[in-house]
């Protein structure tokens, strides 16, 4: 289980584990005898079948070449299953590249024109360091917070023993009582985004609470996205 | 392009053109491009660990195979629920009305959304119009395609207008409280003249 840093409302932090919630599949791919089934990728044509090079010897308009002797499909190659991969990059001429390549950051306009080039600068995880994760003044009802956001993940926070349950068990209540979220902050000035990983996507989250007798739900919502509409640009 | 979904409340329907919404559209983009010595944007590519096949985009597909290494024609693969019984392909649900559930801020919450589509009403029964309004939210069943799953939606008003999110349910579980720890509450052993240091 990953830990994460969080403060509750009175400040005190404590490192506690979180797991994120994913869907579970009500249904599999089998096979037609109802074997299982596993899905692979595999080599679909070399690069002798591609557009570039069919094209070249072809001409442009290769479709009857296509259908007249199929010179897209190498029988001893294609259908070979790929296992694991690393990550290459060609340069402009189509050569492996045997050193880093320079990299910048594209900045594109609602548009979709390009605005700006610049350095990539690294944005570091900010889950486990020096500051916690805290409690902003910002609170939402739960009604209010879900027409407002769009919420594309969820992390639920986990104790690990008796006082992180107390910890986390109190929280949860203090918001299930209130029915509100409350909008988490991050880094020194604890109004950062949150960011799970390095150069990771930075989100706002939300923390709601949920308690049933003794047990309880303590929910990490995480938006980067509001519930509005584009400008319209004339 | 924009879509239709029909949706019915008691026995009246509504249409709503759907078009989708991202990041892209509300707040622009931002790319990282790996550049060559030239300055030139250089193209990604996998190279297979055995060094046998250098892979640009086009080169691979995606295929089912059984446990004996075979593949499996797609026409040929079936669903099967988690008990291995055979489950039917659903149809897909745009253009076709779909009944609608009025759901609370928790389920709204519970759902990991991976799409966001405004919606224009094309025609909107009255007592939906109110309710939206008054801030009901309401759920249907979504599928753009045939399929063994459909989506969760969720139908929803804001002030900035009409808005549909899919995605999956993720309903958490229940943390249990960690189990006590028993403390010793011995009536014979309660006398600290009696604790025996010999043993170290």
């Amino acid at each position: 289980m990953r830990e994460i840093k969080v403060a509750n409302a009175e400040g005190r932090d404590g490192t506690v584990g979180f797991v994120a919630l994913s869907h579970k599949p009500k249904h599999k791919m089998a096979g037609p005898a109802g074997e299982s089934v596993k899905n692979k990728r595999f080599l679909a044509t070399t690069d002798q079948g591609l557009h570039d090079a069919l094209s070249a010897k072809y001409g442009e308009d290769y479709g009857q070449a296509l259908i007249d002797a199929d010179p897209e499909v190498n029988i001893e190659e294609v259908g070979r299953a790929i296992g694991t991969t690393d990550t290459v990059y060609l340069a402009a001429s189509g050569e492996v590249l045997h050193a880093p390549p320079k990299l910048v950051e594209l900045i594109f306009g609602t548009d979709g024109a390009e605005r700006e080039r610049r350095d990539p600068v690294d944005t570091p995880a900010n889950i486990t360091g020096e500051y916690p994760l805290r409690f902003t003044k910002h609170r939402m009802k739960r009604k209010d917070v879900v027409k407002k956001f769009a919420f594309a993940r969820t992390v639920q926070l986990r104790h690990s023993d008796g006082l992180s349950y107390d910890f986390l068990f109190n929280m949860a209540k203090e918001l299930d009582a209130s029915d509100s979220c409350v909008l988490i902050g991050a880094d020194k000035s604890g109004r950062g985004a949150v960011v799970f990983q390095q150069n990771g996507s930075p989100y706002r989250a939300f923390l709601e609470g949920r308690v049933d007798g003794e047990r309880y739900q303590l929910l990490l919502h995480l938006s980067n996205m509001e519930l509005k509409l584009p400008e319209v640009t004339a | 392009m924009a879509r239709n979904i029909v949706v019915t409340l008691g026995d009246s329907e509504s249409t709503f053109s759907i078009t989708k919404l991202d990041r892209k559209k509300l707040y622009g983009a931002r790319k990282r491009q790996a550049l060559d010595d030239t300055g030139e944007s250089c193209q990604r590519a996998s190279l297979t660990q055995d060094g046998r096949y250098l892979l640009v985009p086009g080169m691979t597909a995606q295929g089912y195979y059984n446990e004996a290494g075979t593949w499996i024609p797609s026409a040929d693969i079936q669903g099967v629920d988690l008990e291995g019984n055979p489950i039917e392909k659903l149809p897909s649900t745009l253009g076709k009305p779909q009944a609608l559930t009025k759901v609370g801020p928790k389920d709204v919450l519970d759902l990991r959304v991976g799409s966001v589509y405004q919606l224009e009403a094309t025609e909107v029964d009255d007592a939906l119009k109110a309710a939206l309004s008054a801030g009901d939210m309401f759920s249907l069943p979504l599928g753009h395609r045939a399929g063994f799953e459909r989506d969760t939606a969720i139908l929803l008003e804001n002030p900035n207008g009409l808005f549909l999110l899919t995605g999956k349910p993720t309903p958490p579980e229940w943390v249990e409280p960690a189990a006590a720890v028993v403390i010793a509450d011995d009536e014979e052993d309660d006398d600290l003249d009696d604790l025996d240091f010999e043993m170290f």
